[in-house]
């Protein structure tokens, strides 16, 4: 199936690369002398990051670059991220992603990410944005050892709104796995097409969705999410055995985008025992 | 082919009358209504016709069928790895709450019938209604096929009761709904049956959203 129909796609668009992009990221974290440094950065194609900073002391941030600027049918990226025991880095992007239409073909991305014991990663790339028509399939998998940390974020826009345009065709097929010591914590996989779109148990016509994820989240923390949403429509938070999920739907995502930095300014402190210090790049 | 008596097993299984409490779960939609996205017949049945092929068909059934044959041949190891995927399916603490107190409750209505290899399950946390369900079919002769089908339609007949007090609906209408979705419940069940593992798994947004928001709902009736 996938097979098929990568090769339509290959065939009849002239515009996107018969070959596509193959690129691969694969970046290491470690403690060493009281922060956290990039020890290993292994990349194959257009996929890299800067040189990582560190506003909060030794928490180290990194901006992943793409820089073809956006993913077309036949394009593969992954991304593998490996946080050792005790270290803390935040990854994010410096734009929205872009997945583009697709005649047929499909698009890959996997993201990989495994926290070790006592470590904390915060994964916050900026919203995705998905253009009508688009064809893709993205994994992201998290593999949590036992006192490991993480923040995660999903971002989507469906459809230019801006432009009039909805989500009326195309396929975003869309997994993600948490593991907690080998064991499913959460697996869920969300198909977006033009049904899923417009219906009340989808995205009710809605140009933009996410989905925030915290590890380790206690009571007072689901309680103080709550809080924040209060009676907004279009918010939820939920917590399974100690991983919050907080939900949003929107018909902006900018607006979704900065109610789950609040979120993250919320959940952070007891999560990853840090308080918020948003990286610089989001307010450009 | 299904016995009379493995017929009549299966009835007294997906009866409304069954005491294991689903009466008291509206899997979020409670909350969908509340939140004015459910209005009419028309709406209720668009929202059960797109749980039943997004979760029912992709989650539910298929692992509903792992269970069973787990529990046909013994395969403890299985029934461990395909519950823990169920859990993990449950996109919400009150969907999950909700299949751990169903499948509690009747683990203990099975004990009660003198099937004793179920009094283990009363206290399990890794309970799910589909793993103690498929045990029940299993021990009762009822086949595969037909315990799909009695699975989907106990859980589509206690939606369509949920959705005649909510919406709320009348009782024809109500039946209408039953008849009209449960139409498509032969042709689902072929659907789900023939899945392969990788290709288990779904989420319904509204749905996950619907449920979360629930459970933050200042004034309700039901537990999920």
């Amino acid at each position: 199936m996938l097979a098929d129909l990568k090769e339509a796609g290959c065939a009849s668009v002239a515009g996107n690369s018969a070959q596509g992009w193959e690129a691969k990221l694969a970046l290491g974290f470690a403690q060493r002398h009281g922060k956290t440094v990039l020890a290993h950065r292994r990349h194959y194609g257009p996929l890299t990051v800067q040189r990582p900073f560190y506003p909060e002391g030794g928490v180290c941030h990194v901006y992943m670059l793409h820089p073809p600027g956006g993913i077309v049918a036949g394009d593969h990226l992954s991304l593998e991220i490996d946080a050792e025991a005790g270290s803390h880095a935040l990854i994010t992007t410096p734009a929205a992603g872009k997945f583009y239409r697709s005649a047929g073909g499909l698009a890959r991305q996997d993201v990989s990410i495994t926290v070790a014991e006592g470590a904390a990663l915060e994964w916050l790339p900026q919203e995705t944005i998905i253009y009508e028509g688009a064809r893709l399939r993205s994994t992201i998998q998290v593999e949590l050892a036992s006192g490991a940390r993480f923040i995660g974020w999903e971002i989507l826009s469906l459809g230019r709104p801006a432009c009039g345009e909805r989500f009326d065709e195309g396929l975003a097929d869309l997994d993600w796995q948490v593991y907690c010591r080998d064991r499913p914590l959460l697996l869920e996989r969300l198909k977006l097409d033009a049904r899923a779109f417009a219906a009340r148990w989808g995205l009710q016509g809605c140009s933009s969705c996410g989905t925030l994820f915290a590890y380790p989240a206690g009571a007072e923390t689901l309680a103080a999410v709550q809080q924040l949403i209060g009676d907004a429509k279009g918010r939820g938070v939920t917590r399974m055995d100690d991983l919050l999920v907080c939900r949003a739907l929107d018909c902006r995502s900018d607006r979704l985008r900065a109610f789950f930095e609040r979120v993250w300014a919320v959940v952070r402190p007891g999560c990853v025992r840090r308080e918020a210090c948003a990286p610089r790049i989001w307010a450009t | 082919m299904v016995t009379d008596l493995a017929l009549l097993r299966l009835l007294q299984l997906v009866s409304p009358g069954l005491p294991v409490g689903m009466y008291s779960y509206s899997q979020g939609l409670e909350r969908a209504v509340d939140d004015g996205w459910i209005t009419d017949a028309g709406e209720a049945g668009a929202w059960l016709d797109g749980l039943m092929h997004g979760g029912m068909v992709c989650i539910d059934l298929p692992v509903l069928a792992r269970f069973y044959q787990a529990w046909q041949g013994g395969a403890m190891e299985q029934l461990e790895h395909w519950s823990r995927v169920l859990i993990a399916c449950r996109e919400t603490a009150e969907l999950r709450a909700e299949d751990r107190q169903t499948g509690q409750a009747l683990a203990r209505l099975l004990d009660g019938l003198a099937i004793t290899e179920m009094q283990p399950w009363i206290r399990k946390p890794e309970a799910t209604l589909a793993a103690v369900f498929a045990f029940a079919a299993v021990n009762w002769s009822i086949p595969l096929r037909e315990t799909a089908i009695g699975y989907l339609w106990s859980w589509l007949e206690n939606q369509v009761l949920c959705a005649v007090k909510l919406v709320p609906l009348g009782q024809v209408a109500g039946q209408r709904l039953l008849a009209d979705l449960a139409g498509n419940i032969p042709a689902l069940v072929d659907e789900a049956l023939t899945l392969a593992d990788e290709g288990i798994g779904g989420s319904a947004f509204g749905l996950a959203l619907a449920s979360s928001r629930h459970e933050m709902q200042y004034s309700r009736l039901f537990r999920s």
